[in-house]
């Protein structure tokens, strides 16, 4: 299995085609850019011809959605396939998936569903994250989910998470916007999640904003990355890099979508706390 | 089976439309109700399901406005899933059901629009590929000519309409709502999608030149796309209509005689 060079430890930016062209023109420094595979599974076209390009000058990060982790169907072979021949071509940093099952039944869900934390499903997934790192020849990250309902469990997610990528090998990538949506939908405490995640597991942090849901408005928040990253998860940030260290932090935004210069500002926010962080450690050394 | 496959499935037939939120009690934490908060399970992949239409259908959401296109995107998601685990070319089926539910919208031509954004889609999504230049069959006798067959270049669309949206499809594809009451002419009509380079090309074809790509992409030989031309539209003008597929770049290959394809 292959360990290709890790993400820089800076903020990037989850790319949108109507940002192609500003991407390859910005010339912001240790701006990295982060897709999902699927949206590149085509035969050929401007899309695979633009990431080739932006690829040429920028670190990049492939955030898969449709592997279905934890789902019971076996691993889609045309999907396999499809992102070995990605992989192979782009030669990304970093390649991610999440801690869910998003088909089942020979359907695909378009949505990332929650598995229950339980031994049986740790177990599962842990089997299956290694099956398919084994599958692309390369170690992964899996994300956290994003809490919306009190499922029966039986571990705490940060140890059900750590415990799968003991067994696999795989690391983490926290999504600090889905913690803070867990915290309020379900009542977990996000610091003392964070605390109790090992530092060397994580290998990527995700930051975005979330919205109220439109019926149960301010009872109950959806993780819609529609938004502005919100003062709640810039908290979790700086808390977490004063845990773990500077790490590959980045900015998704997948609704409302602004120009690309206000995505590359709002990222700003995010290098700035990296570079804080670092400021630090190097002042207390 | 287990309690693992029973979460599995349990949740997956809420997402479906196929369970109540009362069946998803059995997996919450003791006393907890999933109540109105389990829809999300729902609609996140509803959405996006339906923006993937919106992305891969555009020109039909500037007719409809998003809003009455998003409407009907999610019958059709409900009725054709997706499968696949890319919603990158996701609603093959949706110039069908468009005319199945033609009483419920009253554009007979509607469907037909749809198929129009789905050869654009098609084109966009296809292999790349070099295009052959008429220079390419410059050495061949006539005879060698008439008998070649040719490799379309992957890109190539040909879609036949019922009725005739050159017009309506001109001003859906600057990005323009047409204004007033729209007039469709009922009357066959064929457009080309095609990407010889970068971008995708379009155009509406005569019938001959349709026939002839149509012979040419089933891969018969030359005389017989001809022909084909000739039946659709009596003395089409055949050398126009093969210099038009030659400086195009509609052709990526030969296969004369005792050639292999290129």
């Amino acid at each position: 299995m292959s360990h290709p060079a890790a993400l820089p430890p800076a903020a990037g930016i989850g790319l949108k085609p109507d940002h192609y062209r500003a991407a390859l023109e910005t010339g912001a420094d240790g701006l990295w850019f982060e897709v999902h595979p699927e949206n590149y599974m085509v035969e050929g076209g401007p899309r695979l011809a633009w990431l080739e390009a932006l690829r040429e000058g920028r670190a990049l990060s492939f955030h898969g959605v449709g592997a279905s982790l934890g789902g019971l169907d076996p691993f889609d072979r045309d999907h396999l396939s499809a992102l070995k021949r990605l992989v192979a071509r782009f030669e990304p940093e970093q390649v991610s998936e999440h801690a869910t099952f998003s088909a089942h039944g020979g359907r695909y869900h378009g949505d990332l569903l929650p598995l229950p934390r339980t031994g049986e499903a740790m177990a599962h997934l842990a089997a299956r994250v290694s099956a398919f790192q084994e599958a692309i020849g390369r170690p992964i990250l899996i994300e956290n989910p994003t809490n919306y309902l009190p499922f029966r469990s039986d571990f705490d997610e940060p140890e059900f998470l750590a415990e799968v990528a003991r067994r696999s090998g795989c690391g983490l990538l926290i999504d600090l916007n889905n913690i803070a949506i867990s915290a309020f939908n379900v009542g977990t405490d996000p610091y003392a999640y964070l605390r109790a995640l090992p530092a060397k597991l994580v290998g990527e942090i995700h930051i975005a904003g979330h919205s109220e849901d439109p019926l149960l408005t301010d009872r109950f928040l959806i993780d819609s990355h529609d938004s502005p990253v919100g003062p709640v998860v810039w908290q979790l940030l700086e808390y977490a890099l004063g845990l773990w260290g500077p790490r590959a932090v980045l900015l998704e935004r997948d609704g409302n979508i602004p120009p690309f210069t206000e995505l590359l500002a709002e990222r700003g926010e995010a290098q700035r706390r990296i570079d804080q962080c670092r400021a630090a450690i190097h002042d207390a050394a | 089976m287990t309690p693992l496959e029973r979460h599995i499935r349990l949740v997956s037939g809420f997402a479906a439309q196929q369970a109540r939120q009362d069946d998803l009690a059995p997996l919450m934490d003791a006393g907890a109700a999933p109540g109105q908060r389990a829809f999300v399970y729902r609609n996140s992949g509803i959405l996006a399901a339906t923006s993937a239409l919106v992305s891969n259908y555009p020109r039909l959401v500037t007719l409809m406005g998003e809003s009455s296109f998003r409407d009907m995107a999610r019958a059709f998601v409900t009725r054709h899933p997706p499968e696949k685990r890319s919603l990158v070319g996701y609603g093959r089926a949706l110039a069908d059901f468009i005319c199945e539910h033609v009483d419920d919208h009253a554009m007979p031509w509607l469907g037909d629009l749809a198929r129009l954004d789905r050869g654009w889609l098609d084109a966009h999504l296809a292999g790349d590929a070099q295009p052959i230049g008429a220079e390419a069959v410059a050495h061949l006798s006539e005879d060698e000519l008439m008998a070649a067959r040719f490799t379309p270049h992957p890109s190539l669309r040909l879609v036949e309409t019922s009725f005739d949206l050159s017009s309506l499809w001109r001003t859906l594809d600057a990005g323009l709502a047409p204004k007033g009451q729209v007039q469709i002419p009922q009357r066959s009509a064929h457009h080309i999608f095609w990407r010889p380079a970068h971008e995708v090309n379009t155009a509406p074809l005569p019938g001959a030149t349709a026939a002839f790509l149509a012979s040419l992409v089933a891969g018969k030989p030359l005389a017989q796309a001809c022909q084909s031309a000739l039946t659709a539209q009596p003395g089409a003008d055949l050398s126009a209509i093969i210099a038009f597929t030659f400086q195009s770049g509609l052709l990526t290959g030969l296969n004369a005689q005792g050639e292999h394809a290129s």
